[in-house]
């Protein structure tokens, strides 16, 4: 029996643009498990992104609640949300959002540093996730000096390096071409093994849905389905 | 608290990562540093200068001067604020001998002394003859401070006392000989002493040689350039004075502490004018910076979002820019004193040349060109306290301009960019 890592109950994210409500999430339930990797699908303006924000604590829920692990995050304050995030979340943006003046190592140092964890000791902890994701010889590089799947290796680096409880993926491939896809899907199968980290991701690539243990189906804001990866791909094409 | 190298490391990247950008807000900075520390450092110099000159000019209680215009033969009205005129014509103007014994029998009067000042050259070097009675001289002022050699023989030798630096910068000594140029006549010299005073131009510019001989050899036999006064108790001066100046009301009666006041007076105008000046190009340096840190904070919307995202608190976002802000403007304040040392340096040989009397009343009494009184005067004296200072006014500027954007980026919230992005 695994562990449960993440569970959003009754999650109701309401956007008030002037007069105007858009109900971007509607008593969304969601669990997700230790080392799983769990799919969220849905076509362009389903919620796949505002609920990863709010199970991130990027965004708050009108209503609702989000534990992670033993932490229910839609009651901490914004300082306590910001240590929770630095310590348990990791993310992972589909533009891969590496900060351009640093370079890979600097990137991926950055959670580490924001830790206050000493000098040698990132080193070290950047080196050996570099090292685990193939990109030792591009330490030094800039982000603009890299590919598309490099940067996206990075931003994992990034996101696991604090060894968070859970990594949060918006459509990680998103800007990749379906081979990084398949590289990508068979790097955060690497990861979940070696690290038992639990991966969310919010896509609507085939190749990744199928990459999936588990998936929910999202259409305007609601979960129509839950099922297996493989399905999901099905279920989704049919929306 | 995030490490503290770390953090100024990654500001540090994020300036040089736009360079032009940054080059051109640090240059705004530096100009206004460097005009504001150049102005001060010339300001300091005139007030060190202008103190050390009426510490030179005579340690007389009252100077007594003609205020007659060279070429006229009466006496000048004189006009209010019309002090470098005044001061131009004190080399030439003359005071009848007579007036001395009339002095000396006023009381209050301690010692009496007349000083002839003669304009001549030597090795084609414009200097000022300083006529003087030995041991007259001494009891008002306290005499010269000899350091080699002795006093004059007698009362009409034709000896000299020179000063140090000219002493080191002719390589004369004690016992040598020098060919004056006094009214296009050469007279030969023997050098009996050297003195020291600690202006190098005072050195350079004064000899000093018996009053008599110098009226001899030209022909100013019964007149002399001024009168120093020493009183018996220096704080009935301003009394003393008005009692002169009914007695002679042809002549100008200067007191050394009005000297001194009004020397003060036009220094801390000045410092406050210049002051002001540099405030001013430091804080439109200050809009540079909040300018280009405002844009910064815009165009890196994403990357603060991102920050936030992966748990940078907003208090770490908000020391980020304002350490970034630091970086510029220690960048831009270094860079202004070293430009403004090289300013400080520069500006001088575009002063119009007789603001030195202006400045220093009873400046034209030490001698020299009015161009060798100005480059003296207009030196720039550059003290660790005014780096400081320019220093801390180009990081203060930029902290301050660099506030508003800075809490602008800690108020990003990432939900907002990173959707929007």
């Amino acid at each position: 029996m695994r562990n449960l890592i993440v569970k959003a109950e009754d999650l109701v994210k309401i956007y008030q643009t002037g007069k105007v409500k858009v109900r971007a999430l509607e008593k969304v339930n969601l669990v997700a498990y230790q080392g799983e990797i769990l799919g969220v699908v849905g076509p362009s303006g389903s919620g796949k992104t505002t609920l990863l924000n709010v199970i991130g604590g990027l965004d708050k829920p009108t209503s609702g609640s989000v534990v992670i692990d033993t932490t229910e995050i839609t009651r901490l304050s914004e300082g306590d949300l910001v240590k929770f995030r630095l310590r348990n979340i990791g993310f992972v943006f589909q533009s891969f959002n590496l900060i351009s003046s640093l370079n890979v190592f600097e990137n991926v140092e950055l959670p580490l540093a924001l830790l206050n964890i000493s000098r040698t000791e990132r080193k070290s902890l950047v080196l050996e996730v570099l090292r685990e994701l193939g990109l030792t010889h591009r330490h030094n590089f800039k982000p603009s000096e890299l590919s598309s799947g490099e940067q996206q290796r990075v931003a994992i680096a990034r996101a696991i390096i604090t060894n968070p409880k859970v990594v949060l993926m918006d459509e990680p491939t998103g800007n990749l071409d379906s081979e990084n896809a398949r590289n990508l899907m068979r790097l955060i199968n690497k990861i979940r093994e070696a690290h038992n980290v639990t991966f969310i991701i919010a896509t609507h690539d085939p190749i990744v849905i199928k990459g999936c243990e588990r998936a929910y189906v999202l259409r305007d804001g609601r979960v129509v389905e839950e099922t297996a990866g493989n399905n999901a791909v099905d279920k989704y094409l049919k929306i | 608290m995030v490490d503290a190298v770390w953090l100024l490391s990654v500001a540090f990247k994020n300036i040089s990562s736009r360079k032009t950008r940054t080059l051109l807000t640090v240059a705004g900075i530096a100009v206004g540093v460097a005009l504001l520390f150049s102005l001060v450092a010339l300001v300091n110099g005139v007030e060190a200068q202008s103190t050390a000159m009426i510490r030179s000019l005579t340690s007389a209680d009252i100077v007594l001067r003609n205020v007659t215009i060279p070429g006229s033969t009466g006496v000048a009205t004189q006009v209010p604020g019309q002090w470098p005129q005044l001061m131009w014509g004190t080399v030439f103007s003359r005071i009848n001998e007579s007036v001395l014994p009339v002095i000396k029998s006023l009381s209050g009067i301690y010692a009496v002394t007349p000083v002839l000042s003669i304009q001549a050259s030597l090795n084609r070097t414009s200097i000022t003859l300083q006529g003087i009675i030995p041991g007259e001289y001494e009891s008002v002022t306290g005499g010269l401070n000899i350091v080699n050699g002795g006093d004059f023989s007698c009362y009409d030798c034709p000896e000299a006392i020179i000063g140090k630096s000219l002493m080191d910068r002719l390589n004369i000594t004690v016992g040598d000989s020098i060919i004056i140029t006094v009214n296009n006549t050469q007279v030969n010299l023997s050098v009996v002493g050297v003195y020291e005073s600690g202006l190098q131009f005072f050195e350079v510019t004064n000899v000093y040689v018996p009053l008599y001989f110098l009226q001899n050899i030209t022909g100013s036999a019964g007149y002399v350039s001024e009168v120093l006064i020493k009183l018996e108790n220096p704080s009935s001066a301003q009394e003393i004075a008005s009692t002169i100046q009914s007695v002679f009301p042809g002549l100008r009666v200067v007191l050394q502490t009005s000297q001194v006041q009004q020397a003060s007076q036009l220094i801390s105008t000045l410092t406050t004018f210049f002051l002001t000046i540099g405030l001013i190009a430091v804080i439109a340096g200050g809009f540079g910076v909040a300018n280009t840190m405002l844009i910064s904070v815009f165009e890196r919307m994403r990357e603060i979002g991102v920050l936030r995202a992966i748990g940078t608190s907003s208090k770490t976002i908000l020391i980020l820019f304002l350490t970034e802000a630091l970086i510029l403007g220690l960048a831009g304040g270094a860079t202004g004193v070293v430009l403004g040392s090289a300013l400080a340096y520069i500006l001088p040989a575009y002063f119009p040349l007789q603001r030195a009397s202006t400045i220093l009343p009873g400046a034209r009494s030490l001698g020299g060109t009015t161009q060798q009184l100005t480059r003296a005067l207009i030196t720039p004296v550059i003290t660790w306290d005014i780096v400081v200072l320019a220093l801390a006014i180009g990081v203060c500027v930029s902290i301050i301009a660099g506030l508003y954007p800075a809490w602008r980026a800690s108020r990003v919230k990432p939900v907002e960019v990173i959707r929007y992005a």
